[in-house]
């Protein structure tokens, strides 16, 4: 897992439409520490602005529920995968790469590069499982 | 003692297409609630509409204006309300406390919505851009939390998925006789097990379904009218013991636990508090079952159930019409339907209709005096409840 100690312009570039980073970052206040998934304009504990924010990778996570989605909107794959999963204290669902088959307790990791909704074709990694020792 | 009082309910029929407009649905609903009440619509002092699709939908912008020239009504205060699936309930609750500050006397309350306005992947559109922008950008859907906590609760709780499938056909069976219900006909749990999967564990009997339809309540003050111009019969009529609300965190992953929904327990709690009674002096309660699932978790979360063991108690009778708590009498969001904006204020107006006590045999929890009704934004975002008492 790698920090980063400050919001460098290539990452900056790499925001999304909505200043989301690509979906294997999260978000960590170099004021307070604290780690986040979801975009927010202050950090959740100490209130400190965007320019206060970077991102690092997510790492390993473990899966807590999963689902297959048969119903999905036209621009969404079919069956779209989820995964609500746990990165050291940082939760998040994310679509699964390829056939994975995760269940509750399996070990994660983003991998690969896809499309995403909404987002334009700007390449995301998803979930994929990952072995043991891998 | 003066209490806030419900002397009028009125609804339309919840059906999967009506063709009558987003206006021409609120004010057939609120007609009926005004004739119910007993009163003339120069009577009203503030109108409340709730509705969450209609700009969305490319209906009706400024809704509660346009109604108010509907009704007639002009020169009442009127605002609009929106709280994505617990818009109804949210408008109830502006409605009762325009009356509890003493800003309105007789506050007409109404929430409406007409999904079949637009086509299927643009209603499915508007509803997933509540989601976080990040949640939005991996496909999630409503269903797609909803499969992702069945399955949770499933697991971790080693239960049947005959479960979920007996909510189903429980509310389905309720709907039967209910002549506002979109879907009057028997589910069985066989038939529910064997539907298409929307988001596994979910079957499609396991999702409520896209509706049109509107509701209506009448908000007075019991005591008012001793000018002489009181609401007749507004000291006899079903009042509001309580009512509370609270917000739960906006990406559903950003709970510490996947089963739990916090926003409908603090809100749940806010509302016994304020009552002064307890999860075991209600009679019937009316749940947000958006997802069958949905209705398990919140008699939990709501202090009916421990965690883990109303799917049980589902299975065992006790929340069907003769069990010891009837839960969605009429037919929950499963049966009854879905009109997003609609749906808090129907499940109001089915408590009326049971505190009153003035259904078909076939229809009504015998001898209930309080009911709570519990409407849910999102899926948990912000949780909505009322309590009723007769």
């Amino acid at each position: 897992m790698s920090g980063d100690d400050s919001r460098s312009e290539a990452e900056a570039d790499d925001r999304g439409r909505d200043g989301d980073p690509p979906a294997d970052r999260a978000f960590v206040c170099r004021e307070c520490g604290r780690r986040w998934y979801y975009t927010k304009p202050q950090c959740p504990d100490c209130d400190s602005d965007p320019s206060a924010h970077g991102t690092e990778e997510l790492g390993e996570g473990t899966v807590r529920a999963v689902t297959r989605v048969e119903v999905t909107p036209a621009d969404v794959r079919s069956p779209n995968r989820l995964a609500l999963a746990d990165f050291d204290g940082v939760g998040l669902i994310a679509q699964v790469a390829g056939d994975d088959d995760p269940t509750a307790g399996d070990h994660v990791a983003f991998a690969g590069s896809f499309t995403l909704r909404g987002d334009g074709d700007r390449p995301q990694p998803r979930l994929r499982v990952i072995e043991d020792g891998e | 003692m003066s209490r806030i009082a419900l002397p009028g309910v009125g609804m339309t029929r919840f059906t999967s297409s009506d063709d009558r407009s987003l206006v021409d649905l609120a004010a057939t609903a609120c007609r009926r609630a005004v004739v119910d009440a007993g009163i003339e619509r120069g009577d009203v002092t503030s109108l409340h509409v709730g509705t969450a699709l209609a700009e969305a939908l490319g209906q009706q912008s400024g809704l509660g204006n346009a109604l108010a020239g509907a009704l007639g009504v002009e020169g009442v205060a009127a605002d609009r309300v929106e709280n994505t699936s617990a818009t109804g309930a949210t408008a109830v609750h502006r409605g009762i406390e325009a009356v509890a500050s003493g800003a309105s006397d007789v506050a007409l309350v109404v929430g409406a919505e007409r999904m079949s306005g637009a086509d299927t992947s643009a209603v499915t559109d508007a509803i997933s851009r509540l989601t976080h922008t990040r949640e939005y950008a991996q496909g999630l859907t409503l269903p797609s939390f909803g499969g992702l906590a069945a399955g949770a609760y499933l697991d971790r709780h080693d239960a049947p998925r005959e479960a979920l499938a007996t909510v189903a056909a429980k509310n389905h069976r309720n709907a039967v006789a209910n002549e506002v219900a979109q879907f009057r006909r028997e589910v069985s749990v066989e038939e529910a097990l064997d539907s298409p999967v929307v988001a596994e564990p979910l079957r499609l009997y396991d999702c409520c379904p896209m509706s049109d339809g509107a509701a209506a309540v009448v908000v007075t003050r019991s005591d008012r009218g001793e000018g002489g111009d009181s609401v007749s019969g507004a000291d006899h009529a079903v009042g509001v013991a309580a009512h509370a609300s609270a917000t739960g965190t906006h990406p559903v992953a950003e709970r510490p636990d996947p089963l739990a929904i916090e926003s409908v327990r603090v809100a749940g709690e806010r509302l016994f508090d304020a009552a002064g009674v307890g999860p075991d002096d209600v009679d019937v309660a009316c749940i947000h079952d958006a997802f069958t699932v949905l209705e398990l978790i919140e008699l939990e979360e709501l202090g009916f159930y421990e965690p883990g063991t109303a799917w049980e108690a589902t299975m065992d009778g006790e929340t069907a019409m003769d069990g010891a708590l009837p839960v969605n009498p009429g037919g929950g969001l499963k049966a009854r339907g879905h009109p997003l904006g609609a749906t808090g204020v129907s499940q109001i107006v089915e408590l009326v209709w049971q505190l009153r006590g003035d259904l078909p045999d076939e229809r009504r929890v015998d001898g209930a005096t309080r009911g709570i009704a519990v409407n849910v934004a999102g899926f948990g975002n912000n949780s909505v409840c009322t309590m009723l008492e007769a």
